[in-house]
Formats: structure tokens, C-alpha cells, sequence
């Protein structure tokens, strides 16, 4: 029995012949290649987390690793989303930290004093190997020549696709679960093929692993019932079906039920009903298979298969009416707007505003997987030679995975790994011809006419029986060296091309940890821009313990992680009215918004400016998204409409509307501005527009700091006036302006009233 | 001389008396210390009480209010002063500063010289409004002083004052029998505005009372600035930080002349005060309580330890002040307040109809709870209650904002976080009846389960021969079932046309030759494969060997049948045979027998 | 005296009563007009009166102009909506408790009031609140919504008006059944069901044939992954011409495109791979060793020809990109 579990794993890159050592060998140096491929942002900049979502992860893994688990469990975080807090112990995937903590753990039981950070920082690279690994033993699965599976190894250890998410640093859910994704569809095939519990288990066991580290996992969970689907339709239904999947659905589901993230959902919301009902009916096939078995009767037959689409009709109404009595919750905002795909701009502001839910142009496609965007399609041709199960597999996940990715960017990383196997199928089955160094002797002229005259009975017949045309003809093979050595060595160029283009993507497009900016000075020396770091150091250096922090909720998660600051919002958008809360006090006026900043306790505030750098990601281009997430909550107080001209234009120079020149964003941003350029020169560079000389005044909130470069600037929210003025009057005696003595009163006098 | 002695001899009191809770510096700033002597007795009750006064002129430049960006004085009273201005270190800016760094300012006007314009701005600022005119003095034709002004009108006789508010403490009262009367001599009116509500007036003028600018004539009169009680006489403010301002309208009521000086009140309206006769006004007493209110003498808070910990079941815990509790928790807080009177700290007492309040709160306060006292000490009272926490987690704040007019403020605030329960405090699911039904659901379904098993692995024992049968009959009987559901777009692989499955058993015996050639699907799960096979498997083999085993029975018994035809058959036509050679043999024997003769 | 007083007392309510009266019969004649046909017409005079001061109900009026002449696309378009909103409301509360009287004024009918409101545009909702009455508002001025995002929903106005008629009841909008929708769908399903049924022997062969499945699951994959999707969801225009008369095929710019670039790019995709595919299979069937070689040769440069051009495309739209093969560089 073990040596069956462990010989799938073995087979082929061990083994006492020099051909299984040499793959190991090369399986190895692919994931050095995989790893080191990684490694750019490193080497330029330092060992530090990237963009925002790893900030959180990280400081979760932190917590997990001082207070141990089961505090991470239960844990209440109460320096985030003030002053509600979060439960953040129920609302996380814990799979990424526990990971990493295991790992942690287990160096120092070998006495390796490592630091946690750069475990999370090294996670992504160290499991793109694994990837590779896994991407290997899937592609054996599909195909017979064992050069696929190497070549799909290779291809996923450097394709951009994958890298973009995975470059050292870049610590998110997406670091470990593409090689669950991988390895779980490995295990899916694995048990389908052999029809054994035992692989089942495995499978239902890398899913829930899966499920507790991302919420990608309803791809998983939408697929594999899918193929099931297919291959009932294609009258594939098999014991080996029908324990594989029941088997990764019963175990699977309990598994991923365990997560408190998750609780419910399974049998719940509608992601996961297809699973359910695909499950159903492989009981209502089962069953007939088994009677038909028992009683020979093709009427009988006829009348259960009528009876099988009965049930199923009614359980699928059942299913439907459930959904709309709402007992089974509907599709979750962010996976609805996959099919409809307009959903999103209109009713979830905050999932439209993502960049990464944002559609796929095709240099997307060809910026992140060269060559083999192209190679893709001929290798699903390629599937439908053999159609076996694992081939009808790959033919499902192909086309659902391109589906997903072409709505959103961000699921590029689950079409990868199906582009790299086929590709690798295509290729390795085109090197398999031209590399064979025996050529077939050329055809005498006999045995032509005797092909032509024998060809037509096996080619009409194969016309009947084998679909596919490029399959009617004999194999022959390749005659003439020539051929040979010209399409090989235009395949080697093409590849070498695909190197060279990976390693450029990677080292130009993904290695940036955008915490840190680098720019180019005039004399081609590199120079970073720090300001980030800068401001997040200064809040954690000048600032109470418990100061709350306000700003757009992009920051919150590298405020919490950098800073260590209470945050009003962060990049978990859990609360869309806490969030527009937020929007709606950055974009109304002083008045409106400094009792919203006095009830939610904000002691900072912090905006991201651009202008002077011409830093496009700053505040006031997000300023759109405020003020439309604002409107979703309160469609009265705050207009999109009132931020346009009258000609429908978005401006901030003295062309702005009133409502935009109020708002508070507006002023925070340009205050002060002017008074760095000369007068008649103050201009904004991100806008391309000429700011006017009189800058905004503030009164509720004072300047407190601004980064070297102007990108973040932090703003004091003042206390009430001492003696009990209005802010503006205060201000504008603070500035020496005296009050004006009513001398003469108009009206009726103004009576004191106790 | 005899001041200086006089000024040992206070300094020496001043040890032993007492001072004010915020410090005893005291600077007075009037033009020319020759004034000094018109208020001796007001400053002597002040260096009495223990104050360290020093005197300065507003022209002085070496006067400053502020010293290394620290108050230099805890207290400040301005004496009018005759200049228009108040000279560089007085400016509003200053006076304003000296307000939020937590000074007291007491400030006297006066309608004999102009209020600096200064101070003017000063009040507006605090939305305290001055006569439009600046020498405009308030009269009153119905309480005036009958002595000193019985023309002029313009010396005004007030009772001490009343509270503001039923529920508000008064300091203002002396001894509360009434019949005092204050001399109130050609003072400044205030109007006070309803913006600020930091604002309280301790003395108002009387009904009848009005300002009025002697140098114009009746015109004046018909629109006066303001009328009655609208007319503050004495006004404070108190700050957010509880540092306190008073305007006294007439610094001539501080003058020694008026503090032991005797006064009959003028037949007021309505004919009270028919045949009045001389009082002493109780103008030192009345000064002494605004002056000692002002210069956080009395009327000031102070909080002592705030504790606030878990209560579960009556049992408190030890731990005090945690930083997280957890929703639906028992919390008990207190809190320690004393007042300060004169030269002590007492226990603090809110007026009846006042009470103490404790807010619980995030965003709003989702509890506001009176505080009742507990445990009184020599100096303080201890405010507590006890109350279950919101069954909602968040950041929340046990927050008491205590602000009184006369009291100092009192706002604290301690910030706790309210976590969800663990996954450990939930009840088990034993304990929930409605439970029940499931545990025991569970129950059954694993019992049932092993028992299926034990069951089914008893049958497949029995019959483990037919088990024996080898892999293909059952690749056959996948193929048959695919070819039955007839819907498969691919597998056209079997050369031999729809089989129906009755003819399986046919199929069993013709099949396994093309089986090997057919590239069909279900090839690639070829029986090599070494792991056991699974229930369903067993089940269709062992259906299929049963069959096999009937037939082969039928097979034989017709083998049998033929045979015996055979043979029957056989030996019918050896019978003929041996017939005809019978024959045979009769005839040569004839043939024998005819020769021989 | 005491008499005069109280004879005063006596007429106080009946001169409050005067005062109210007409407004509440305004409103019911009003109300009653609504329940036959609302929402009701209005010409100026009709406008006027039905706005006019003292009034305990409010107004919500549609002003629009919905004469072709005028081309006002967004009035034609609300129309109905805004039809079916008051007709369901005023259905909803017979007994007008929401005291909610639906106008329309249209510009032909109402030039001057066009005018006297200083209207540019149309259309415009005005909702006049009462001034008097338990639900008066201080401010008199009518508030206005305005359509800034396209044609509204009747639900959306429905849920705007009900925000200021607080206290008060909010009739639900009540669609009509979409009859003809309904039997529409159910031909067509029966339709396919019966065609079906005639036709599954003859389509059965060619939902079998392994091809056809080949050919659209090929062509949906080269679709998708060309970016028609982010045709589809951004509206792109499908070519756009340069600034000298020209086409420009290609978009300029890494994020965007347009829909026959798209089309360019999934042929190249498809011929790319199509090339691969023969050189993989069909090339090792031919039997005639020339016929192959001259094959292999053609695939081979087909590839290459095509990778370059594709390469150079790439280039086209992300500049700094630094590989290219011949003959496009």
C-alpha cells in the first residue's frame, strides 16, 4: 500500500536508470530557476514586504507567532477599523500565517534563529518551486511523453503570469494557494484515474488546505463538479466517478467548513451549489447504473433515465426557489460580478474600484505569458486526440480559466497553470517528432499504391470512429534531417526568446514593492523615493500609542503594519458604511466633516499627494471612488455630480467646482501648495494643470508633517476651541484679523435664553 | 511702613491660610500703584487668603504674562486703567493664550474711564458685548442707592443672586437668609450672546435697570443697549479647561468706600422698600466669593482613581482597569470625585436634582447609567455602578463628562476594547437540548455505517471467488453501460454496433480481444492497476459471475441431451448394418450349398 | 368686553376652518382627477393653482417635453416610468393619506412656467412640499432632481420621493405583467423543445462529432484570451481613426484596445496555432518526403513570419519592450 502512495509522487524522477536521475536533477535546477527568478526585488531594494494586502498578512503572522494559535483563533483586533474592530481571527484565510508559522517553528526547533519576516518574505519564491513540482506531476498525468511534463515545470516556474504574484515579498494568499490549486487538481485527476478512496481523501484534504488559504478556492469548487458534469453528459459515468467525487466532496466540504471564514457557505450560498447538485445526481446515476446492472429491460432503462431527469429537474427548481426564498444566500457581490459583468460599477462602488477586478486587455495576456498564449490553443487541440477523462479535464479548466481571467485581471494566476501544460503538451509532442533521430526510409512506389489503394478502407473507417482529421493518415514521421534541425532550432530560438522575456518582465514590471518608488535620475542613477516609510516612521515615532489614523482605506493596512497605528478603515473592505463614512468626510466640507472626525475619535489624518512628484496613485485621482461610495450611503449630502463642471469635466485648478474647492480632501492636499513656486508658476504635475495662487485654508485640522517629495501629508484634527468659538473664527483670529463690533443691530435683538 | 508691616504680617498668614488649588501667583495690574489704597481692604483679604500679589503697571515693558513659554502667574486682575490702551504684553493674543495655558483672569471695568479697545475684542471674542458707547453705565430709577445717588440713579442695589437653575450649585448666596444687598456703583453692562455655553452670569441687573450714557441726551434712552436681566452685571466664563474669566462691571464696588459703606435703598416698584432703612452692603463678603471662584478657590473638581473591572456572578476580579473585556461581561466602575472649598478638598455632593452620569459608549452611548455614591472619605466621594456590557463588540469608553456651570469641568475618559466570544466560551453542544436530535443523528449514521461495512465484508468473504473474476469482465461492463447511454460524442471506439445489455453475457465472451485494440476511454483505467477494487466494482463482478454460473449450467445439460442423440442415432443405423450383412450371409450360404450338389 | 372676547373665541376656529378649507378641497379635487388618470396634466394655469402657496400636500411634478421636435431622448425614455411610478402610487393610497399629488406639465402646455423657472433643460422633477398642514416643511422652494446618470428607474424616484415624505405612506410601483415576454419565451422553448425532439437523430452525430467540440471550445479560448471580454465590458469602439484620415488599428497604450485589433490578434493567435498543430500532426502523415519538406518549411516560416509581426505588434503597444525577431523589428 505505501509504496502506492509514494510511487506516483516517484515515478520518473527517481529511479536506479541515469534518465530518472537526470530528471530529478533538472526538476531541481527548475526550481532554483523558479526561485532565483524571484529574487529581483531583493537584490535592489532590501528583504521588505510589498504593496498592501501582505502588510496585514504580515503583522498577522506576527501575532500568530507571539501569542500562538489559539489566539490568532479568537483574535479581536481592536487597532483597525476604530471603533468597531474586527474579528479578524473569523474573517481571515489563515492558511498563508499558519504556514509560515509552522515553517518559523520548525527552523528554530533546528536551532535556525531566523527572522519571521524574511520567511514571509522568501514563502512565494520557496512554493513556486513546489508549483513547478506540482505542475510536473499533473502534466504525467495528462500525457505519456515525460518531456511534458518537465517543459510544464519550466514554463510555470518562469512564467510572468505567475511570477507577478509570487516575486519575493509580495506575501499574500496567492504565494501557497496556487500550488494547492495545482497540486489539488493533480490529486483530482490522480483519483479519478485510479478510482480510489485513498486519492479521494488526499484530494478532499489538499482542498481544504486549499480553502484555508484562499478564497480562490470556489474555482476548485466550481470545476471539479464541472468536469464531473461533462463527463456524465458524455455518458463517462464510472464507479471510479463515483467514488472519487464523493469521496472529495463529502471530506472536502467537512474540511472546508472548518475554517470559521468559510463556516456555512458550503451548503449555504449559491458558489457552492453546484458542487451539492452534481453530487446529487451522481446518486441519481449511480442508482440507475446499479439497477440496469441488476434487471436487463431497455424500457425499464428508458423509464429510470426519465425518472433520473425528473428528480433532477425538481431538485434544480427546488435549488432555484430556495435561492430566491433566500434561505440559500445569493452569489457574494465580488464572484457576481464574473458573469454579469457590468454588475459591479453599478452596485459595489468599492469591488469596481479595485484596479485588479478591472478587465484584461490582450497585451495583458501577451505581457504575462509570451509564447505560450499561443502554443495554448493547439495543445487543447491536442487533448482532443486522446480524449480520456484527465484530457476532457484539461479541455474544462482551459476554457473556464480564460473565461475568468479575461473579466478580471487578478485570475490570470488561475489560467497559468492550464496555459503552461498545454503548451508543454503541444511543444514536448512536437520535439518528440522532429527530435527522433531515425528517419522512416523513403516509400518505394509499391508501397505508395499499395498505401493508396489500402488507405481508403482504414481512413474512412478511422473517418467514422476517430473524429479528429489530423489523425486519418498512418504516422510516418519526419524524412529529412533538414526539417528536423530547422524546426528545432526555430523552436529553441522561440524559447530562448520566452527566457529573456520572463526575466525582463520580472525584473522591469513585477520587482517593485510599491512601498518604496525608484526613479531614474538624469544621469541614469537609480533613485528612491522613500516617503512612505518616512511618514509611516514619523507617525510611529511622534504619535500616541492610540492615535487613530484616517485615511483612505488603501493605507490602512501598511499604516497598521508600518505605523502601528489604529486605522478608521483598511484594505479589507468589510464595512462599505464605515468605508463610506470615510469618503464622505474626506470629500464635504470642514464643517460637515470635523464632527464625523470628533465622533470616530481621529486624531490624524493622512492623504497621499502626488502633484509635485507626479505620483499618478495619489489621493485626489481615487477622489472619484470617495465621493461615489460616499453617495451609495448617503445620496443627498454627497453628489459625483457637484465634483463635475458644468461642461462635465473633473478639474482642480480654479476651474473646480465649489463643492470640489470645500471639500476637504481638496484642501488637504493643495495647502500650502502655491507657497512652494514662485507666484503665477504654482502648478500640479500629476494633473498637468496650473493651481491657482491663492491656496486653501484650513481650520479644523492643522498641518502636522509632509514627506520629503509631498506624497503623504499628515494632518492634525484640532480640539475644540478652548473658549467655546467656532473654528473659523478662532483661525481667523489666530490670525490677527479682529472680530467686527455689531454696531448696528437690524431686526429685533437677539435675547439671551438660560 | 506700616504697609510694609502689614505686608510681613499677611505674607506670615499666608503660611498658615490657605491658597488656591491652582497655585497662589497673583498678579494686579492697575496704572499707578497710588490706587492701591482704594482697594486695600479687597487686596488684603486676597494676600489673606494667601495670594502672592504683585503689582504692575500695563506701561511697564518688563511686564509679561508668559516666562519661557510657561505662565509666569496663576492668576491675573485687571484694575481699569485710565490709558485707552493696555500697553504690548496685555493684547488680546496674550490675555487669550494665558486663558488656554489654564490661567484665571478677573477683569474690572468701569464707566468713569473707556475700556481699553483690547479688552473689548477680548469679550467679543468670548461673545461678551460692551455698551456700542464707551462711557454708557447702567441706572436703575427703582433700586438705587438713596445716599450716594439720589439724582443720578446710578449707583444700583442688588440682592445677592439666585441660582440660575434650580439644580445648579450657588456660591454667590453669603449666608442665603436674603435682605444682603450689593452696591453695584456706575458699572458696565454686558450683554451676553447665546452662542457660547461656556457663558454664565452670576449677577444680573434688576427688572427696572437699564444702560444708559450720561453724556447723550434722552435720545439714548430710547433705544437702550439692553434692558433688565439682559444687562449682565458680573459675568464669568469658564473654559474647556476649566480656566475661569469674570467680568465685574464696576470696579468701583471692590473700593474700600463700598465695602463697609452703608446704603438705603430708593421705593422700588410696586412701593417694596417703603421706608428702607440704612444697610451695610455686603459687597467684601460678595467680591470675596467671585474673586475666590474665579481664582479656583471653590467650585473646582478633582478626580481621584477611576477604577473599572470585572464583575462575573459577584465575583469581582482583582484585576483592575483591564484593556478588553468581552460582550455580555458584568463590569463594575467607579470613580473618586472631592471638590475644593477655600482651603480644602471636601467630598464632592452634586445639588439635588443633579446626579453624576457614566456613559458606555462607541460612535453613541449605548448606556448612561447614573453613578450612585458608595464609600465617602474625608476628601472624596466614590461614584460607582455596575452594569452587563452590550452584547456588541467594538472599542468602547466608560466616559463621565460632568459640566456645571460654577464647577470645573470634568471629562474622562477610559478607552476598553469589547471582543466577540472565543471559540471556547460558546456552550457545548450537550448542554443545548435542541441539540440533541443531531448528536444523536450522528450517532446513528456511524453505527449504521460500520455496521453496512462489517456486513458488506462478510458477503464479498463469501463469494470472494467470483470476486476472483478478472478486470476486463468489468471494463465490459463500463463499455456496456456507456454504449447504453448512447451519448458519448467520442467513444466510438468498439467496432461492434449498440450491444444492448441483456446480450452482455455474449459480449463477455467476444469482447475481450478488441478490448485491448479499442483506445477508449475506459482503457486508460486498465485493471493493472494495483490498488484493491472499490464496493461498486465488486458488486457488478459479483452479479456478472452469478449469471456466468447459471449459464454454464444450462450449457452442460444440453451437451448431455445431443450426446444421447448421438448415440441413439449411432446405434440405429448399426443396426441396419448388421441386418443387411445377415443377409448377406444367407445368400453365399445358398450359393455354398448349390455348388456342392 | 367679555362678550366682544368671546366672540372672538367663537370665530377664531371657524376663520381657521375658512382658511383651511379650500387647500384641503384643492387637494381632494385634485386627488380625485389623480385616481381616474395620473399622473395628472397640467398646462400653466392648472400648474400654478396646484403649486400655489398655502397648500397641505405636496407636489411632485415632471416637467419634460416629449415632442419629437424638441429631441429630448432622456424625456421620452423616462416617460413611461414616470407613468407607471404615479399610477401605481395613487392606486397604492386611494384615501391619499401620503397627501402626494403627481403632475405633468409639458413644455408645450407650460411655456411660461418653463420661463418663469429659467428651464434649460428638460427633464426636470420638482417636489413641492406642503407649507402648511401637520407634514409643512419651512423651506417653500421646490426641491429638484435632477437626471445627471441617464434615465431613471420608476423604484429609484420612487425611493428619492420617499425620502422627503417621511411619516407617510410609500405606495409600492406595481409592474404590469409582461404578457407578451412571458408568451414570447414560453413558443420559443416549446419551439426548441418539439424541434429538438424532430431533429435529435440527425443533430446527434453532430453534438457527437468531436470536431465541432474541438472547433468552439478553440475558438472560445483564442476569443477570450484576445481580450473580448474587455471589449465587451468597456464598450471600446471598434476602430478609431488616426489624426490624418487614416485607421489606426492600434490602440495606442497598454491597457486599452479596440474591437478589430482584437480580432487581429485572435487570427494571429489561431494562425500561429494552427501552424503549430500541423507542423505536430499532420506533417509526420505525409507520405511523399518532398510534399513534407516543403510542408515543414511553410508551417515553420508561417510561425516565424507571425511571431515576429505579433512581437512588433507588442512593441506598438508597450514601448519599451526590447525583443523582436525578423523580418518586423
Amino acid at each position: 500500500m505505501s509504496d502506492t502512495i509514494v510511487e506516483p509522487f516517484l515515478k520518473g524522477s527517481t529511479g536506479r536508470n541515469t534518465r530518472g536521475i537526470l530528471r530529478l536533477s533538472i526538476l531541481v535546477l527548475i526550481a532554483a530557476a523558479a526561485i532565483a527568478s524571484r529574487l529581483f526585488s531583493v537584490i535592489r531594494f532590501e528583504s521588505i514586504i510589498h504593496e498592501f494586502d501582505p502588510w496585514f498578512n504580515f503583522r498577522a503572522t506576527k501575532y500568530l507567532v507571539q501569542n500562538g494559535f489559539y489566539d490568532f483563533w479568537d483574535w479581536f483586533d481592536d487597532r483597525t477599523w476604530h471603533p468597531l474592530g474586527r474579528v479578524t481571527g473569523g474573517t481571515l484565510y489563515p492558511g498563508l500565517m499558519v504556514t509560515s508559522g509552522i515553517i518559523y517553528h520548525a527552523l528554530r526547533a533546528l536551532t535556525i534563529p531566523v527572522d519571521i519576516r524574511n520567511i514571509c518574505v522568501l514563502l512565494a519564491p520557496g512554493f513556486s518551486g513546489l508549483t513547478a513540482y506540482a505542475t510536473y506531476l499533473f502534466t504525467n498525468e495528462m500525457s505519456t511523453s515525460p518531456s511534458a511534463g518537465l517543459l510544464a515545470a519550466a514554463f510555470m516556474g518562469i512564467a510572468p503570469g505567475y511570477i507577478s504574484r509570487s516575486v519575493a515579498g509580495s506575501y499574500d494568499n496567492e504565494a501557497i494557494a496556487i500550488f494547492l490549486l495545482v497540486f489539488t487538481f493533480f490529486l483530482w485527476i490522480k483519483a479519478l484515474k485510479v478510482g480510489s478512496v485513498m486519492w479521494g481523501a488526499l484530494c478532499a484534504l489538499f482542498y481544504g488546505y486549499m480553502v484555508s488559504a484562499w478564497g480562490g478556492y470556489v474555482f476548485i469548487t466550481n470545476l471539479i463538479p464541472l468536469h464531473v458534469f461533462v463527463l456524465v453528459c458524455m455518458g463517462r459515468f464510472s464507479p471510479r466517478l463515483y467514488v472519487s467525487y464523493c469521496t472529495w466532496y463529502a471530506l472536502g466540504t467537512l474540511a472546508s467548513m472548518q475554517i470559521p471564514f468559510v463556516g456555512f457557505l458550503p451548503i449555504r450560498s449559491s458558489e457552492h451549489m453546484s458542487a451539492l447538485g452534481v453530487f446529487g445526481l451522481l446518486q441519481l446515476v449511480g442508482f440507475v447504473e446499479f439497477v440496469r446492472s441488476g434487471v436487463p429491460s431497455k424500457q425499464f432503462a428508458t423509464l429510470l433515465r426519465g425518472f433520473v431527469l425528473a428528480v433532477f429537474a425538481i431538485a434544480f427548481g427546488g435549488l432555484v426557489l430556495l435561492t430566491v426564498s433566500g434561505v440559500i444566500a445569493p452569489w457574494t457581490g465580488r464572484f457576481y460580478s464574473l458573469w454579469d459583468t457590468g454588475y459591479a460599477k453599478i452596485h459595489i462602488p468599492i469591488i469596481a474600484s479595485v484596479s485588479e477586478h478591472q478587465p484584461t486587455a490582450w497585451p495583458a495576456f501577451f505581457f504575462d505569458l509570451n509564447l505560450l498564449i499561443w502554443l495554448f490553443p493547439a495543445g487543447v487541440y491536442l487533448c482532443f486526440l486522446k480524449l480520456a477523462d484527465e484530457q476532457v479535464f484539461v479541455v474544462v479548466y482551459a476554457i473556464l480559466a480564460s473565461y475568468f481571467s479575461g473579466v478580471m485581471v487578478r485570475l490570470m494566476l488561475t489560467l497559468t497553470p492550464i496555459v503552461c501544460v498545454a503548451a508543454a503538451l503541444v511543444l514536448s509532442h512536437l520535439l518528440d517528432t522532429y527530435l527522433s533521430i531515425k528517419s522512416p526510409s523513403a516509400p518505394t512506389d509499391a508501397d505508395i499504391d499499395a498505401a493508396s489503394n489500402a488507405a481508403p478502407a482504414p481512413s474512412k473507417k478511422a473517418a467514422k470512429q476517430d473524429g479528429l482529421r489530423a489523425m486519418r493518415e498512418p504516422l510516418v514521421g519526419i524524412y529529412t534531417t533538414f526539417s528536423k534541425t530547422s524546426v528545432v532550432s526555430a523552436l529553441t530560438a522561440y524559447l530562448l526568446i520566452f527566457v529573456l522575456h520572463c526575466t525582463w518582465v520580472t525584473s522591469n514590471a513585477y520587482s517593485s514593492p510599491s512601498v518604496v518608488l525608484a526613479s531614474r535620475m538624469p544621469d541614469g542613477s537609480q533613485h528612491i523615493i522613500d516617503d512612505y516609510r518616512e511618514a509611516y516612521q514619523w507617525l510611529r515615532q511622534n504619535t500616541k500609542e492610540d492615535a487613530k489614523i484616517m485615511s483612505w482605506w488603501d493605507y490602512g493596512y501598511q499604516i497598521g503594519g508600518m505605523a502601528d497605528r489604529p486605522t478608521l478603515v483598511d484594505n479589507n473592505t468589510w464595512n462599505n458604511t464605515h468605508i463610506a463614512t470615510v469618503g464622505k468626510a474626506m470629500s464635504s466640507s470642514e464643517e460637515v466633516s470635523y464632527p464625523i472626525m470628533r465622533q470616530h475619535e481621529v486624531d490624524y489624518v493622512l492623504v497621499v499627494f502626488g502633484g509635485l512628484l507626479g505620483y499618478s496613485g495619489d489621493d485626489i485621482n481615487k477622489f472619484l471612488w470617495m465621493v461615489r461610495i460616499a453617495e451609495g450611503i448617503w445620496p443627498d449630502e454627497v453628489k459625483e455630480r457637484d465634483f463635475f463642471t458644468e461642461r462635465g469635466e473633473y478639474r482642480v485648478d480654479e476651474g473646480a467646482t465649489e463643492t470640489m474647492k470645500k471639500s476637504l480632501m481638496y484642501k488637504m492636499s493643495y495647502y500650502n501648495y502655491n507657497a512652494l513656486f514662485p507666484p503665477g508658476q504654482c502648478q500640479d504635475r500629476v494633473r498637468g494643470v496650473k493651481m491657482p495662487d491663492q491656496g486653501p485654508v484650513l481650520n479644523t485640522v492643522e498641518e502636522a508633517f509632509t514627506s520629503e517629495n509631498w506624497i503623504i501629508r499628515i494632518y492634525k484634527v484640532k480640539d475644540l476651541d478652548n473658549v467655546g468659538r467656532d473654528h473659523a473664527a478662532a483661525a481667523s483670529f489666530e490670525r490677527g484679523n479682529k472680530k467686527k463690533k455689531t454696531t448696528k443691530r437690524r431686526g429685533p435683538k437677539v435675547l439671551r435664553v438660560e | 511702613m506700616r504697609w510694609i508691616l502689614s505686608f510681613l504680617l499677611l505674607a506670615f498668614l499666608a503660611t498658615v491660610q490657605a491658597i488656591s488649588s491652582s497655585g497662589n501667583k497673583l498678579l494686579v495690574v492697575l496704572e499707578d500703584l497710588s490706587e492701591k489704597t482704594k482697594y486695600s481692604k479687597y487686596l488684603g483679604d486676597l494676600e489673606a487668603r494667601g495670594f502672592k500679589v504683585s503689582y504692575e503697571s500695563p506701561k511697564n515693558e518688563k511686564l509679561a504674562l508668559f516666562e519661557l513659554g510657561e505662565r509666569a502667574y496663576d492668576h491675573l486682575l485687571i484694575l481699569p486703567p485710565k490709558s485707552k490702551g493696555l500697553g504690548p504684553q496685555l493684547t488680546p493674543k496674550f490675555l487669550l493664550d494665558f486663558i488656554n495655558a489654564g490661567g484665571n483672569i478677573l477683569l474690572t471695568l468701569s464707566s468713569s474711564h473707556p475700556t481699553p479697545t483690547g479688552l473689548v475684542s477680548l469679550l467679543l471674542e468670548l461673545d461678551i458685548h460692551l455698551p456700542t458707547d464707551r462711557t454708557a453705565l447702567v441706572v436703575d430709577h427703582f433700586n438705587y442707592d438713596t445716599l450716594s445717588a439720589s439724582d443720578k440713579h446710578d449707583v444700583v442695589l442688588v440682592p445677592r443672586p439666585d441660582a440660575i437653575r434650580p439644580d445648579v450649585k450657588n456660591f454667590f448666596r453669603g449666608d442665603g437668609k436674603g435682605g444682603e444687598v450689593i452696591a453695584f456703583p456706575r458699572g458696565v453692562g454686558q450683554t451676553l450672546g447665546n452662542k457660547s455655553p461656556l457663558l454664565t452670569p452670576i449677577l444680573r441687573a434688576p427688572r427696572t435697570a437699564y444702560s444708559y450714557n450720561p453724556k447723550e441726551d434722552v435720545e439714548g434712552v430710547e433705544d437702550p443697549f439692553a434692558v433688565g436681566p439682559q444687562l449682565s452685571l458680573i459675568t464669568t466664563m469658564q473654559a474647556r479647561n476649566s480656566a475661569r474669566f469674570t467680568v465685574i462691571g464696576s470696579s468701583e464696588m471692590l473700593e474700600d468706600a463700598w465695602f463697609g459703606g452703608k446704603v438705603k435703598r430708593s421705593v422700588g416698584l410696586g412701593g417694596v422698600g417703603i421706608g428702607a432703612k440704612e444697610v451695610k452692603t455686603s459687597n467684601q463678603a460678595f467680591a470675596q466669593e467671585v474673586t475666590g471662584w474665579t481664582f479656583n478657590e471653590i467650585g473646582v473638581l478633582k478626580v481621584g482613581k477611576i477604577e473599572h473591572h470585572l464583575n462575573e456572578g459577584g465575583a469581582s476580579s482583582n484585576i483592575t482597569n483591564p484593556k478588553i473585556y468581552r460582550v455580555k461581561n458584568d463590569v463594575t466602575y467607579s470613580i473618586e470625585l472631592s471638590e475644593y472649598s477655600w482651603d480644602k478638598w471636601v467630598p464632592f455632593t452634586p445639588p439635588t436634582g443633579d446626579v453624576v452620569q457614566l456613559e458606555f459608549s462607541m460612535l453613541s452611548p449605548f448606556h448612561r447609567l447614573p453613578l450612585t455614591p458608595s464609600t465617602t472619605t474625608e476628601t472624596s466621594t466614590i461614584y460607582t455602578t455596575s452594569f452587563k456590557l452590550p452584547d456588541q463588540h467594538g472599542i468602547f469608553n466608560f466616559k463621565v463628562n460632568y459640566k456645571r456651570p460654577f464647577l470645573s469641568n470634568v471629562e474622562e475618559k477610559n478607552t476598553v476594547t469589547v471582543r466577540h466570544f472565543a471559540h471556547d466560551e460558546w456552550p457545548r453542544s450537550w448542554v443545548i437540548t435542541s441539540a440533541w436530535p443531531w448528536i444523536t443523528g450522528i450517532g446513528v449514521t456511524v453505527t449504521g455505517w460500520v455496521a453496512f461495512v462489517a456486513l458488506w465484508l462478510w458477503k464479498t468473504a463469501s463469494n470472494a471467488a467470483a470476486v476472483l473474476l478478472s478486470g476486463d469482465t468489468f471494463t465490459s461492463e463500463n463499455l456496456s453501460i456507456t454504449r447504453s447511454l448512447q451519448s458519448t460524442p467520442h467513444d466510438t471506439a468498439s467496432p461492434n454496433p449498440l450491444v444492448s445489455s441483456d446480450s452482455s453475457v455474449s459480449m463477455t465472451s467476444t469482447r475481450p480481444s478488441k478490448q485491448r485494440s479499442s483506445p477508449s476511454s475506459s482503457q486508460s483505467s486498465s485493471p493493472k492497476t494495483s490498488n484493491p477494487p472499490d464496493r461498486v466494482e465488486k458488486r457488478t463482478r459479483n452479479t456478472l459471475a452469478a449469471r456466468r454460473y447459471r449459464q454454464r449450467r444450462l450449457d452442460e445439460v444440453s451437451g448431455l441431451e445431443t450426446q444421447l442423440k448421438d448415440t441413439r442415432s449411432e446405434r440405429d443405423d448399426l443396426k441396419v448394418r448388421v441386418a443387411r450383412l445377415e443377409g448377406e450371409v444367407e445368400a453365399l450360404r445358398a450359393l455354398l450349398a448349390k455348388r456342392s450338389e | 368686553m367679555h362678550f366682544l372676547k368671546g366672540l372672538l373665541l367663537s370665530l377664531l376656529p371657524a376663520a381657521a376652518f375658512a382658511a383651511k378649507k379650500p387647500a384641503v378641497d384643492k387637494f381632494q379635487q385634485f386627488h380625485a382627477k389623480a385616481l381616474s388618470s395620473a399622473p395628472l396634466k397640467l398646462d400653466d394655469a392648472v400648474y400654478t393653482q396646484l403649486t400655489s402657496a398655502p397648500r397641505d400636500y405636496s407636489v411632485a411634478v415632471l416637467l419634460t417635453a416629449l415632442e419629437s421636435r424638441f429631441g429630448c431622448v432622456l424625456c421620452r425614455e423616462f416617460q413611461p416610468e414616470w407613468d407607471l411610478l404615479s399610477r401605481s402610487w395613487t392606486k397604492g393610497d386611494k384615501q391619499g393619506d401620503s397627501r402626494l399629488v403627481f403632475g405633468t406639465l409639458d413644455f408645450t402646455d407650460g411655456k411660461n412656467t418653463f420661463q418663469s423657472l429659467g428651464l434649460q433643460t428638460a427633464p426636470v422633477l420638482l417636489l413641492f412640499q406642503p407649507t402648511i398642514g401637520p407634514h409643512a416643511v419651512t423651506e417653500t422652494g421646490p426641491i429638484r432632481y435632477d437626471f445627471t446618470n441617464g434615465p431613471q428607474s420608476a423604484e429609484q424616484v420612487r425611493s428619492w420621493i420617499g425620502r422627503y415624505l417621511t411619516d407617510r405612506p410609500h405606495p409600492q410601483v406595481q409592474r404590469p405583467i409582461n404578457w407578451t415576454y412571458g408568451i414570447a419565451v414560453t413558443t420559443t422553448i416549446l419551439g426548441t423543445i418539439s424541434f429538438l425532439s424532430v431533429a435529435w437523430p440527425y443533430a446527434l452525430p453532430i453534438i457527437q462529432n468531436r470536431n465541432v467540440w474541438a472547433a468552439i471550445s478553440l475558438i472560445s479560448i483564442l476569443l477570450f484570451t484576445s481580450g473580448h471580454m474587455f471589449n465587451h465590458i468597456r464598450k471600446v469602439p471598434y476602430v478609431a481613426g488616426d489624426g490624418r484620415g487614416g485607421v489606426s488599428y492600434f490602440a495606442g497604450g497598454f491597457s486599452n484596445q479596440y474591437g478589430l485589433e482584437t480580432q487581429i490578434v485572435a487570427a494571429m493567435y489561431g494562425l500561429l496555432s494552427f501552424a503549430t498543430i500541423s507542423l505536430a500532426l499532420k506533417v509526420p502523415r505525409i507520405k511523399d518526403p518532398k510534399t513534407q519538406q516543403v510542408a515543414v518549411l511553410i508551417w515553420g516560416g508561417v510561425i516565424f513570419v507571425m511571431y515576429s509581426f505579433l512581437l512588433s505588434v507588442f512593441r506598438i503597444k508597450n514601448g519599451g519592450y526590447p525583443f523582436w525577431l525578423p523580418p518586423f523589428s
